[in-house]
């Protein structure tokens, strides 16, 4: 399958450029005038890599960044501007995107920005020039050096690099009667050095730090580097040494801009300075780091090279980031539960149009708000145990408990609200009345989660079946509703955190179903989905419709479905 | 006795769109509504209303922007004032929608409103847009 390229550009002559200039790389390249149909694209996953121009219409495209990567954050993005200015180039990049292009743009880097970001997205295969291969001809001339380069990289006489090639001293060939050295080898010759000399003791404290030390010349090229430099981007040692920085930590064939980058801007100003910078490791995920940039002098006074001291934050960065996505996410879904409640509830109480509110209309609102007010308040109580779950703060305590009479029925007399909003009923067989062991809140939280579920998910007007069997100490709870159904490749999906499907008209997190999972895994069980047709008054599941031929031919959009989950904690006594 | 002024109401949560549309009616309107936005576009064709209250409905889809849009693009209802709806706002807080509102290339609507909101703000807004209120 093509890797697909979507452009946010309303100038045509670019559009119709990059997507001659990438169709022939073989992407297939779509192009939209309106940020609301890039959203639209990445939610239904119709976007391997994203090139926005800031520019666009109605919006500046670096607003789109955000919305971008709250939906999808792997999406590479490149920008592209026609504003050459400071300002924009730092907006642009404090969004953490993969590649900044200022028109008019050069067909030849774009292809290989396109190239290294679909590389980076990990969504289709391409070909291309990554990090270590080289762009430009000159670079790979500069590969192997003569004499000369090589005495200037070691800041030896050429007399002393002949001897100490001749010698064996450094790695070297003998072509014709001259010297020939590999850049890298060079650097990486001039580290060892220095470890054996007076520089040792900082050499080796670099080596114990946890955090990237890298070297950088005037040239941005790395000079030296620590391990933990290496492994923050994956890429050894021999292919960093005299490599450009920027190529190395950002995949960029452009130096960062003056005001962003930590080298630059200690050579300009030789003091120290600090930045948030956004690397790229080697499968092009990106890494927030703190960056200081500290100049280094030589004899005469000079800054000849910065040291770069990085510390990675991409574990806290995404943390928060996750964080606050959670947050807006869940805060959303309760705006909208709370919505109906206020709506209803202000109306009842409004003097003037209470009086418009009679009889059984008045019902309606009260137990309408009464529901909402409970949906609000069971997606608060499992994103609360969703949280205390990922920090281990669950409490766990198992008690025996009479599941039909402690957890079962309570749980249902609490939904009563929303059965009767939906005109549902639910029947309960038990079979095998002993007591189980169970922590008796928890297992209230997962059976009322599956019921509130059926609910939600159920069409209105049917009947709910649960089924209870005792076995030991152990249990099965089971749950089977006619409605909406379950994506058959879906059935084990159902139970990640924030997934919904056919969530339309229907409010909630997606974390009832996680929260049943952590619960069952907590005592040791586990939770299973089945869904499928109801043919002629029977659950058939979607497995036994595809394989049985007795039900070719049937018109699977007009059946009615079913989803059934099982909440099975097993007998300890067996174990 | 006065024709009933008529609101369409397009919202894809059933819950709010019930109990606007009782808070709406009582206060002495006709209401159709909507789920989707193919749904408003399949109402419009059968009648023009006075005024259409609009969700953004981010969540599903951007369709809240693309239907005010398309709106304000058709001769038959650009002159048609919209309300617009939404909780959008904790999930991209990057975007202040209410101050965007009016922008005929982005937002092109005449009033947004965040929700949760009271049924008593509701209708004064309503009443505005239909030029009932000064």
């Amino acid at each position: 399958m093509p890797c697909r390229v979507l452009i946010l550009d309303s100038d045509k002559s670019v559009v119709g450029k990059l997507t001659e200039a990438l169709a022939a790389d073989g992407c297939q390249v779509d192009s939209v005038e309106q940020p609301s149909r890039v959203i639209e694209k990445v939610k239904n996953r119709q976007v391997d890599a994203l090139i926005l121009a800031v520019e666009s219409r109605g919006v500046k495209g670096y607003d789109l960044i955000p919305v971008v990567k709250s939906i999808d954050r792997l999406v590479p993005i490149i920008v592209t501007s026609a504003d050459a200015s400071i300002e924009t180039a730092s907006r642009v990049r404090e969004q953490g995107i993969f590649f900044y292009a200022i028109k008019p743009l050069d067909m030849k880097e774009m292809k290989l920005a396109v190239r290294n970001a679909l590389r980076a997205g990990n969504r289709c295969q391409v070909s291309g020039i990554g990090i270590g291969e080289k762009v430009r001809d000159r670079d790979s001339e500069e590969e192997i050096v003569d004499v000369q380069g090589a005495s200037r990289i070691l800041k030896l006489t050429r007399t002393a690099v002949s001897r100490m090639a001749k010698s064996g001293e450094l790695p070297a060939s003998q072509i014709g009667q001259g010297w020939r050295f590999l850049r890298n080898q060079l650097y990486e010759w001039l580290r060892l050095t220095a470890a054996g000399n007076q520089r040792n003791y900082g050499t080796l404290i670099l080596e114990t730090m946890d955090e990237g030390v890298a070297v950088v010349d005037r040239r941005l090229r790395i000079v030296s580097c620590n391990s933990a430099y290496l492994q923050s981007l994956d890429i050894p040692r021999d292919r960093v040494i005299g490599e450009h920085c920027y190529r190395a930590s950002h995949r960029s064939t452009v130096p960062c801009e003056v005001s962003t980058c930590p080298a630059r801007q200690a050579f300009k100003t030789e003091r120290p300075v600090k930045f948030m910078h956004v690397n790229y490791d080697a499968e092009g995920r990106e890494r927030y780091c703190d960056v200081v940039g500290l100049p280094m002098k030589d004899e005469r006074g000079k800054v000849s090279n910065v040291l770069e001291i990085i510390r990675d934050n991409t574990e806290i960065y995404n943390l928060n980031r996750h964080l606050g996505w959670v947050v807006g996410f869940v805060a959303h879904e309760l705006k909208g539960a709370l919505s109906s409640a206020v709506m209803n509830i202000s109306a009842l109480a409004d003097l003037k149009l209470s009086k418009t509110i009679v009889g059984e209309k008045r019902d309606d609102m009260l137990l309408a708000s009464l529901s909402s007010l409970k949906m609000m308040q069971d997606m608060i109580s499992n994103y609360l145990l969703t949280s205390k779950g990922k920090s281990g703060q669950v409490q766990f305590r198992r008690a025996t408990v009479d599941l039909d009479g402690d957890i079962v029925r309570p749980v249902m007399a609490e939904l009563r609200p929303l059965f009767l909003k939906k005109d549902m009923t639910v029947s309960v067989h038990v079979q095998g009345g002993r007591p189980v062991r169970c922590d008796r809140d928890l297992m209230r939280i997962a059976v009322g989660n599956l019921i509130n579920n059926a609910i939600k998910y159920g069409t209105t007007g049917t009947r709910i079946e649960c089924t209870v069997n005792v076995a030991g100490e152990g249990f099965e709870f089971s749950i089977f509703d006619e409605g909406v159904g379950i994506p058959a490749d879906k059935l084990t999906e159902v139970f990640d955190e924030f997934t919904r499907f056919d969530t339309t008209g229907i409010c909630g997190t997606g974390l009832g179903l996680y929260v049943v999972k952590m619960i069952a895994g907590l005592h040791d069980g586990e939770v299973r989905a089945e869904s499928g047709f109801i043919i002629e008054g029977r659950p058939v599941s979607y497995g036994e419709v595809q394989s049985d031929e007795k039900y070719f031919g049937v018109k699977q959009e007009e059946l009615k479905k079913f989803a059934r989950f099982t909440l099975g904690v097993p007998d300890r006594e067996l174990n | 006795m006065n024709k009933r002024k008529l609101v369409l109401m397009v919202d894809d949560d059933p819950d709010f769109l019930e109990a606007t549309k009782a808070v709406i009616e009582g206060s002495g309107y006709k209401v159709i509504t909507a789920n989707s936005p193919t749904e408003c576009f399949a109402c419009l064709e059968k009648q023009k209303p006075n005024l259409i209250i609009l969700d953004v409905m981010m969540v599903r889809d951007s369709s809240g922007f693309d239907v005010s849009r398309e709106l304000k693009r058709n001769p038959a209802t650009k002159d048609i004032p919209i309300l617009m709806l939404s909780a959008v706002d904790q999930k991209y807080p990057e975007f202040n929608f209410p101050s965007a509102a009016g922008d005929q290339s982005w937002l092109p609507v005449e009033t947004f409103l965040d929700k949760p909101v009271e049924a008593g703000v509701l209708i004064q807004h309503v009443r505005k847009l239909l030029k009932e209120l000064p």
